[in-house]
């Protein structure tokens, strides 16, 4: 069992997709995440662990290397091709109760910005992590992050910005956040900020790189 | 508008992209790209001549309407805080560039419909080609202007933009208002995006005495700037 869930892991990490994929060439010709998931899965491995030993592993090795700019964010998409190819056989497993997601996960990048390339990365990687995912878009007012949390009110939320002047509208929202829902974790993300604006705003934590936000998550709700 | 004002159009191949520029400007190393990476970064440098409409635009205020401080500059009675830093690089200027430069919507939305049409990994590279796009139509025109400074015996400093180096972005809308009404097609958005997004804007110093920084990142307080290269 462990031998196919490492061999999982490892085409999310390196982006093999599926067999027919040519990328990376030393594994042409070879099956990809799509087919030893679904191998897996027809082997009866719990969905659990194909998720836990497969998915968040192989996305975690690529953050984590993301992170210490090993790798850059071409090789995250084509991790998180993979991962998604994986991920299309676990969904009717999600669906039906049989497999956990660890939490669900709202994001979105706060209004008067539009910057989404950041955004789309954190949720990839909360996703591969075992995160159900909600993405808002861009330009998201505080009251579309509480509808969001009213439908889905045990998530953490993720707000991203680029600019020094979009960044102080993450303040208005966590303000908003925490008078309806003062548990919700809150996580800010973006090239202008910092661990004592994060601080400022009353937000949980900063998140300098996509593996930072799923690292705090996982270690807030352990 | 009082003020030398000056526009121009930038075809794409004047603005100096190569594949190995782009793979540098996703952070790789010569030759370290991923090997699915080059072929598409080819593909769409080919296309992106299409989607292209680099405009570029300065207006050069005269050293009667130039003050300089210690944490700032004043341009003719418009305050700029850009921090002490950028303002003791340009505390030898004599005039000042305001300068604008855009990519143009057809490459934002070139960009958009590659993310719009589930395929972020060109959507990414698409939107580096833009990012480097303006970049390089920037430098064109960085190039003029140093051209024509040479010849009556000035320098130029570097060229310094709201939202770096300590500069807050918000001041857009003051250094826009140097500037004619939608000059190079550009408006801002009330939190001061720029629209195109591919668009730059920023001043930079003419004098005797002016000199430019090796790189601009050396000076830069954001750590976590996506195009730091320290």
């Amino acid at each position: 069992m462990d031998e196919i869930l490492e061999r999982i892991a490892m085409c999310i990490e390196r982006g093999k997709v599926n067999a027919a994929s040519p990328y990376p060439p030393d594994l042409k010709g070879q099956d990809g995440a799509d087919e030893l998931t679904k191998a897996a899965l027809d082997m009866e491995i719990d969905p659990n662990d194909v998720l836990a030993k497969g998915l968040v592993v192989g996305m975690n090795t690529i953050g984590k290397k993301f992170s210490e700019n090993k790798v850059f964010v071409p090789d995250l998409l084509m991790a998180a091709k993979a991962m998604q190819a994986s991920m299309a056989h676990l969904r009717p497993f999600f669906e039906s109760g049989k497999a956990k997601h660890r939490g669900t996960f709202i994001i979105g990048t706060v209004q008067g910005d539009l910057h989404d390339i950041g955004k789309n990365l954190v949720s990839m990687v909360m996703e591969g992590g075992g995160w159900q995912v909600i993405d808002l878009g861009v330009d998201v007012s505080a009251e579309k992050f509480l509808d969001a949390l009213r439908a889905h009110p045990n998530s953490a939320i993720g707000l991203s910005a680029l600019l020094t002047t979009t960044m102080v509208n993450m303040e208005k929202i966590v303000t908003a956040v925490r008078a309806e829902f003062p548990e919700t974790k809150i996580i800010v993300g973006g090239a202008p900020l910092t661990d004592e604006f994060a601080r400022k705003i009353g937000a949980d934590a900063y998140a300098p790189d996509p593996q930072g936000a799923l690292d705090y998550l996982v270690a807030a709700v352990a | 508008m009082a003020g030398e004002i000056e526009e121009y159009a930038v075809d794409f191949a004047l603005m100096g992209l190569t594949p190995a520029h782009i793979e540098w400007a996703m952070g790789y190393p010569m030759g370290s790209a991923p090997d699915a990476l080059p072929e598409i970064i080819e593909e769409l440098l080919f296309e992106a001549p299409a989607h292209s409409e680099g405009r570029v635009g300065a207006r050069t205020i005269s050293p009667a309407m130039v003050e300089l401080a210690v944490d700032g500059i004043t341009l003719e009675g418009v305050p700029f805080a850009t921090g002490r830093r950028i303002a003791s690089l340009l505390d030898v200027s004599e005039s000042i560039v305001v300068f604008a430069a855009t990519a143009g919507p057809g490459m934002d939305r070139w960009i958009k419909n590659y993310f719009d049409s589930g395929d972020p990994m060109r959507g990414y590279v698409a939107d580096t080609i833009g990012s480097e796009a303006v970049e390089g139509a920037a430098n064109w025109l960085e190039e003029r202007i140093i051209d024509r400074a040479i010849e009556s015996s000035r320098y130029t400093t570097s060229r310094f933009s709201p939202g770096f180096c300590d500069w807050d972005a918000s001041e857009q809308h003051a250094l826009f208002s140097l500037l004619p009404e939608n000059f190079c097609g550009i408006r801002l958005t009330d939190s001061a995006l720029m629209l195109p997004v591919k668009s730059v804007s920023g001043v930079l110093g003419i004098g005797a005495e002016c000199e430019r920084v090796t790189t601009a990142c050396s000076i830069c307080t954001l750590e976590t700037c996506f195009r730091r290269r320290t």
